[in-house]
Formats: structure tokens, sequence, C-alpha cells
């Protein structure tokens, strides 16, 4: 009984032993985990507070190369190339921690999950033919995607990822921004030449503002106002949600394709236009009911994706034609940086 | 010591996980039609239609629209979950991937009322309408589009949460919920499923 015993204790350690080794085997690229600090130095008090450290990033949406380029927000180097596993990868939204990144694949229909920290793709929706534009509703638990050849917006449950529902919204949605209040959405309908506000809390269509030919782009302002680009038209123009009317409008030139508002100094906010058809940025002042070109910035070749840092200092500009992002001094209007992204860069958004 | 056939396992599996990578096109297969009670059009991603007529074996794909013309139609998925189609539905096939989860498969409802049986819960199934989203896992399961802006949800046996844009309510076994666009959706009640049920059973291939 005894040896029969012993003669299983020498079977287990063998078996246990081989195992050892065939975990060795496959892991012998792998270094050996490095000692363990002994039990005392837990008791050392932690090393003093660090200034925190700005860790913008700068997520730029390649459409011809179905993915997604990170740049480190302060030194401009490229973080990571994405590969959003999708077609036509076009417009992005950032949720406000940074974490969740979304960019819709207009090729695919589908709306790519990228997770920041890993900085991979981990999930992919359908939400519907010709899915463009992508905004995150303000409490971040929804996402709102405009499909193009739908006629509609799917809305998108952050938590379960699933397809909650519908709405429709008018011929050929290309643009979308929320009111400060999340009291209302606003859809450019390039069919239409409309923006439609829908109600948020009823889902109904409960105006429809005419604007221009082939309205785009549309963004909230930091005077709560909606402003978008009627690219076909060559002029940006302004919706207050107070009285659900345009207030203002401005010529800037050919094909403007989207807008952003930084500061020169004690000036601003300033809005910065890209002009595809000038390879400009227009740099505009004296607020909604007056706007004037204040500045005209060279960038590169057909600028359209832009943004500023959150303070207001620095904006990126995409060149779909260049392939790059340009980094504009908004302090001197100076380009400060060149960096090579992507096939046909599309749109830039920036970590809150 | 050789490390060979451990290396070789790890690049096998590399190029596994790689190809279970996600990868949407039309070109995927979704499931098999196998029933037309009357006649079910296929219309593929590219436009190309093609039709089933009673008893067969057609391939349905990632993105099919597919169309009842009279009667009703029965499908059976890849992951195995069968789908009844009614008389006039009209329904877009199509599927969602989350890393560590997999595929769902996804039935989108434009018309008509939707049957689905998955019978594991390695079979998630979701039945999405305009105004919310009928989620499912070894269950059975309807989906009616009233309207535009009106969708029944029935659970036949099992559990299964209903989501709308503003709330999601758990039925489980004989209940009912309804929504209606700009609303949540219903507190589950009780209901008969024999009627709702009797249709679909009738497609069921024995």
């Amino acid at each position: 009984m005894k040896r029969l015993r012993s003669a299983r204790t020498v079977g287990i350690t063998l078996a246990f032993l081989t195992s050892i080794g065939l975990v060795a085997c496959t892991t012998m690229d792998v270094p050996p985990p490095r000692a363990q600090a002994p039990a005392a130095a837990q008791s050392v008090p932690p090393p003093p507070a660090q200034v925190p450290q700005d860790r913008t990033r700068v997520y730029v949406a390649n459409e011809s190369s179905n993915t997604v380029t990170v740049i480190d927000g302060r030194s401009y180097a490229v973080v990571a190339t994405i590969d959003a596993k999708n077609y036509a990868t076009h417009d992005l939204a950032l949720s406000r921690d940074g974490r969740l990144l979304l960019a819709t694949n207009l090729a695919s229909g589908r709306l790519s999950l990228i997770d920041t920290n890993s900085l991979e793709m981990v999930g992919s929706v359908y939400t519907g033919t010709r899915s463009h534009v992508v905004a995150f509703t303000n409490d971040d638990r929804q996402a709102w995607v405009a499909n193009i050849a739908e006629d509609n917006v799917s809305i998108l449950d952050i938590a379960t990822r699933r397809i909650l529902g519908t709405i429709p919204t008018g011929k050929g949605p290309t643009g979308l921004a929320f009111s400060r209040d999340g009291r209302f959405a606003y859809v450019s309908n390039q069919g239409d030449k409309t923006v439609a506000v829908v109600d948020t809390v009823t889902h109904e269509v409960v105006r429809r503002i005419p604007v221009g030919t082939n309205p785009h782009f549309l963004i909230l302002g930091p005077d709560g106002r909606i402003w978008g680009c009627n690219t076909g038209s060559n002029d940006i123009y302004v919706i207050d949600p107070a009285t659900q009317d345009i207030v203002g409008s401005f010529q800037v030139g050919p094909q403007p394709q989207q807008i952003a508002f930084a500061f020169k100094g004690l000036a601003g906010p300033l809005v910065y236009v890209t002009v595809a058809g000038f390879n400009k940025v227009l740099v505009l002042g004296g607020g909604a009911t007056n706007l004037k070109v204040l500045e005209e910035i060279d960038v590169g070749d057909g600028p359209n994706g832009i943004w500023a840092n959150p303070q207001g200092t620095r904006v990126f500009v995409a060149n779909e034609r260049s392939g790059d992002v340009r980094v504009i001094d908004t302090g001197t209007s100076r380009v400060v940086a060149t960096v090579k992204v992507g096939e046909k860069p599309i749109r830039v958004v920036v970590s809150k | 010591m050789s490390c060979h056939p451990a290396r070789w396992l790890a690049l096998t599996l590399t190029v596994v996980a790689a190809l279970a990578s996600p990868g949407f096109s039309q070109s995927i297969v979704a499931g098999t039609a196998k029933n037309a009670n009357g006649a079910l059009s296929v219309v593929r991603a590219d436009g190309v239609e093609t039709r089933l007529q009673g008893l067969g074996s057609l391939p349905v794909f990632e993105g099919d629209l597919l169309r009842v013309e009279g009667g009703g139609a029965l499908i059976e998925t890849a992951e195995g979950i069968q789908v009844a189609l009614n008389g006039n539905a009209v329904v877009k096939i199509l599927s969602r991937w989350d890393q560590g989860i997999g595929i769902t498969r996804i039935l989108r409802v434009q018309r008509g009322e939707v049957w689905a049986r998955s019978t594991s819960p390695r079979q998630p199934v979701e039945v999405e309408t305009p105004v919310g989203v009928l989620a499912a896992r070894a269950a059975e399961i309807s989906l009616r589009l009233a309207s535009d802006d009106e969708a029944v949800a029935t659970v036949v046996s099992g559990t299964a949460d209903f989501s709308t844009p503003f709330a999601s309510c758990r039925l489980s076994t004989g209940t009912v919920s309804t929504s209606y666009r700009g609303k949540p959706c219903t507190a589950p009640t009780v209901v008969d499923v024999r009627s709702v049920v009797g249709w679909s059973h009738a497609l069921l291939v024995p």
C-alpha cells in the first residue's frame, strides 16, 4: 500500500514537472518575472504627487486606408494606427472620458467601436447603408448614427451595443449634432437642403430649417448654437436652438468642410473653417451675427477635418489629398507640424 | 530541448485567430432558407435577386434582404437559430461582432412579423425594429412590427430583453410588451402564446 502511494506520488510529481516543462517551453522567449520586492517595501510611502501629464490624443479617420491614426497631442508623434476592420472609415466620435472611440464606415454601413486603451477595434455594429456621421448623446449612453442611404438615424445603446431604433430624418442625412441641453438633435439632409430638428424626448422631427446646397457638417459651438457648412453653396450658417432659426451665415469660399473653435491670445473663441477649394483654413471673428474673415492660413491639399485641442491653442487639420495633418499654433497662425497619416484623412477628433 | 512544436502551435493559433477576426461582407453565409409557403424573395447586397418556393436549401448571406410574398418562410441561421417570417415580412440579415463574445445574429424587421427559436445560450439573437430591439438566448420569441412607430414583443419560452431608446423590459415565458415611438416599452403582461406561434410552427420542416 505504501509502495503504491509512493508510486502515485512520483507519478503526480512527474506529471507536474512535465507540465511545467511544457509551459516553460511555450513561453521560453518571455523574460523571467522580476524578483518580487520584499514585503517590507510596501510600507514605503508613495512618491510625491507629480504634475499631471497632458495626455491629449488626436484621432484621425483615414477613409481610403480604413484606419484611425492616433497622434500624441503634445509631441505630434504617431502613437498607433488602428485597423477599423471595416471599409471607408469616415467619421469619429469620442466619449467624454476618452475611453471609447466610435468610427463610421461608409462602405460597410458599420460602426467600429475602438478601445482607446488597448488601441484596437473591440466591436462592429451594423447601423445602416452608407453610415456617415456619428455623435454621442450628451450623457454618453447612446450614439446616434446618420445613414445617408436610408434617410434615417440609428440609435446605438453604448452599454449593450444594440441598435435600439431608428428615426426618419430626411433625405441623405450627413451632419449630426446635439444642443447643449441635449433636448434637440440637429440633422443636416443633403437631399432636402434642410436641417431637421429632432426632439430627443419624442423622437419626432419638430422643425425643418431650410439651408443651402449640400449641407454637410454640423457642430455645437461654444456659444450654444449649431454651426453648419453648406459645402455646395460655399457658406456656413448658425442656428440658434432658442428660436430654431438661422441667426447668421457667411460666404467662406469653395467647398467649406468642417468647423472648429479656438483662441488667438485674448481673442476668441474664433471660428476656424476648412475651405477645401482654397486649401486654406479661414479664421472668422465677430460672432455668429457679424462674421468676418480675420486670417487665412495655408494648409495642405484638400483640408477637411478640423478640431482644436481643449485649451484652444492648437488646431489640427486633416488634408484628404495630401494625406497629412497640419498642426496650427493659433497664437501665431503658423503651421508648426505636419504629421503623415493614412490615405484620405477625413475627420479629426481630439480628446477633451 | 526543441520548442518548434510549441512555436508551430502558437503560429497556427495566431493564424486561426486572424481568420476568426471580424470581416463583414456579402460573401459570409448567414444561414439557409428551408421552406417558403408562397415565395421567399432574397435580395443580395449587390441587388441580385433569387427566390425559394416550397421546401429547399437556399443559402442566405450577411446583408441579404428577405421578402416574403404570401404564406411565410423558414430559415435556419448558421448558428442554428430557427427563424420564421410571416406573410408580408421584410427582414434584413445582419450581425454584430464583439470582442470576447463573437457574432450575434441580428434580424432587422422592416415589415411584418418574425419568430425565432434559439436552443442554446451560445445562440444569441436580436430582432431589431425602428422602435425597439428584442434580445434573447435559449428562448423562443416573436416580434411584430405593427407600424414604423409600434412594435409588439412576445416571449413564448425563456426570457428576453426588450429595449427601446427610453427603457428596457425583461420579458419571461408567456408575456408581451409593446413599444411606441417616443415612449418606454409597456410593462409585460400575460398573453396566450398559442395564437402567436401557431403560424410559425406550421412552417417548421419535419
